[in-house]
């Protein structure tokens, strides 16, 4: 195993019982670099980072953690690796202060109280507050600053913005560039592709356990798909913007509404709409579940 | 390690102080009760009555002995409080692990550098200690009631030996339903089935004084084992103490075992899938 490497990940296979949640998962993650893994609910993400952990045990594979087997020296790389769940669950009786002193004390109190109140800070946490009377949202910012209070060279995050409101997951998301530039290599999953798009470096796409494909994000920003509705002030014969490439017409509302399917760069398509009278125009990214869904029609096409 | 023991210790703060309370009323009533019983000669002609008219009831709770110390606790005290101690220890030993795993909270404590062998040998001696204190609160009770009684009188040692041989057997309860915790698929089940067992060994005990049947079945009894008033006539039975304390060991083994080859789920309750025992002794 590559030690330059702080994840690798060699066909790795896990039953739960007769079911098959990974099905031979290879992944190579450089130190110092957000990579992002992507798959919908149930591909097998958070069973991947649960066996990096050494949480659950595959029947197959191999797993190096920067350079350590997590099976031979679980302790080693726990001590080195900052840890979000996807499913966050704390003491309820404890306060936010009780659960991160706690979790310090696991740590041998090598955290910085300091940087520790500062995240919170930033992330407008009361920390007198017991667990039980905290929203899901602040819950997930305790488990944040958790993961990151030991300034750990690895983080492995399952969802990490989830719960968060839009103005907290961007916070988060400057917290996990911030310690990237500070040398630690961030692994987040996520379900979300614009999430992971604004700040990873590379992206593994996961599905029914199976890794699918890795790409550079500035590819995967070129190939995402969006959905465009367009609504012209009136009506309107626009065969130039649906012979772009890339365009997909999927149905005109009437003569002056239409919803497209777009991949490719947006400012061409900008650019020839941008030509007719437009009274509305809506773009969203296609859920990950889309993208899949149109990937493998073309390759069952194929 | 510490640290863990010292978050369980915290954990248990609301049932130490429930318990406490509730057997240090106990034993004092107890305790305090003799005086009233020893000083009043018509209580102990009601006693002898009932051993004439039903002599199985008599046997079955020690009757002959109510006039002496030891012999009223033996009927007033140790008749109820195993079972009752017994119930007790069934949740601590299902809730060890399980409920942190069934709560979700597990995950993210292994997440931390610390080994599952730190966490579970942690969690056991911290709920060891909450179960030896109770049981010195208990002891303790009883010799506060002596400060006041004229007749309720046992050397301290002494009464101690009752609890040193409760303790082995209610260990036992303790460290089945922490392994019933490791192989049954909900802490409730385990929880169940350990008291299940405990009320058995109870009524199996009690009964087999009088239905001749049950004797053979009251060997594999853990409360046929309790000594209380032969304790202070002839002292501990080191072998039956230290066969329980064995027991336990082993017992306390097999879950820890079983503990570091789980795989941690992320919350709720695990399937009836008994895969834990086929991998026990293999290794993944």
């Amino acid at each position: 195993m590559n030690h330059s490497k702080a994840i690798e990940v060699k066909d790795l296979v896990k039953f739960y019982g007769k079911v098959k949640a990974l099905s031979g998962v290879n992944l190579e993650v450089k130190r110092g670099e957000i990579y992002g893994f992507l798959g919908p609910n149930g591909a097998g993400k958070t069973t991947t980072i649960r066996c990096m952990l050494d949480l659950i045990r595959p029947q197959g594979g191999s797993i190096s953690i920067l350079g350590l087997n997590p099976k031979a020296e679980p302790e080693v790389i726990k001590a080195r690796v900052g840890y979000l769940p996807g499913e966050l669950h704390m003491d309820e009786n404890m306060t936010a202060k009780q659960i991160l002193r706690f979790f310090n004390h696991l740590r041998g109190n090598r955290s910085d109280w300091e940087f520790i109140e500062e995240l919170s800070e930033r992330l407008k946490l009361e920390l007198k507050i017991p667990i039980k009377n905290f929203s899901k949202g602040n819950k997930q910012k305790v488990g944040i600053v958790v993961a990151l209070m030991h300034r750990p060279e690895l983080l492995l995050l399952d969802e990490p913005t989830g719960s968060l409101d839009p103005l907290m997951q961007q916070e988060v998301l400057r917290m996990l560039v911030e310690a990237r530039d500070n040398g630690a290599t961030v692994f987040m999953s996520s379900h979300i592709i614009s999430e992971v798009q604004a700040i990873a470096d590379r992206v593994a796409i996961i599905r029914k356990g199976i890794i699918i494909e890795v790409v550079e994000t500035s590819a995967l920003l070129k190939r995402s798909m969006r959905k465009v509705r367009i609504r012209f002030q009136q009506p309107t014969e626009a065969e130039e913007i649906y012979k772009l490439p890339g365009v997909e017409l999927i149905a005109k509302d009437d003569s002056m509404g239409v919803s497209l399917k777009f991949e490719g760069e947006m400012d061409t398509l900008i650019k020839t709409i941008a030509k007719y009278p437009v009274n509305d125009f809506e773009t969203e990214y296609a859920s990950l579940e889309e993208i899949f869904l149109a990937y493998y029609e073309g390759q069952e096409d194929d | 390690m510490f640290t863990i023991i010292r978050n369980t210790l915290r954990k248990s703060r609301g049932s130490l102080t429930g318990w406490g309370i509730g057997l240090a009323a106990l034993g004092i009533l107890m305790g305090s009760m003799f005086d009233l019983i020893f000083a009043t000669d018509e209580m102990m002609d009601v006693v002898n009555a009932y051993a004439v008219a039903m002599p199985e009831l008599a046997v079955m709770f020690n009757m002959d002995a109510m006039g002496t110390p030891i012999g009223w606790l033996d009927v007033e005290y140790f008749s109820f409080v195993p079972l009752m101690i017994g119930l007790f220890v069934t949740g601590i030993g299902a809730n060890m692990l399980a409920r942190d795993e069934e709560d979700g909270t597990l995950d993210l404590i292994l997440a931390h550098p610390v080994s599952r062998t730190s966490l579970f040998w942690g969690r056991f001696l911290a709920n060891t200690l909450v179960i030896i204190v109770l049981m010195l609160i208990s002891w303790a009770s009883l010799l506060l009631t002596m400060t006041w009684s004229e007749n309720f009188i046992i050397p301290a040692f002494d009464l101690l030996l009752p609890f040193i041989s409760l303790f082995g057997i209610i260990m036992f309860f303790m460290t089945l339903s922490l392994l019933f915790g490791m192989l049954l698929p909900a802490r409730s089940m385990a929880r169940m089935l350990s008291g299940m067992l405990v009320g058995a060994s109870f009524f199996i005990t009690l009964l087999s004084g009088v239905v001749e049947d049950l004797e053979p079945v009251a060997d594999f009894s853990p409360l046929s084992y309790l000594e209380t008033v032969n304790a202070i006539r002839d002292g501990l039975n080191l072998n039956w103490f230290g066969m329980f304390i064995a027991i336990n060991l082993v017992v306390t083994l097999i879950a820890w075992q079983l503990f570091q080859r789980r795989d941690i789920r992320v919350g709720g309750e695990g399937s009836w899938r008994l895969h834990n025992l086929k991998t026990m002794f293999v290794k993944k």
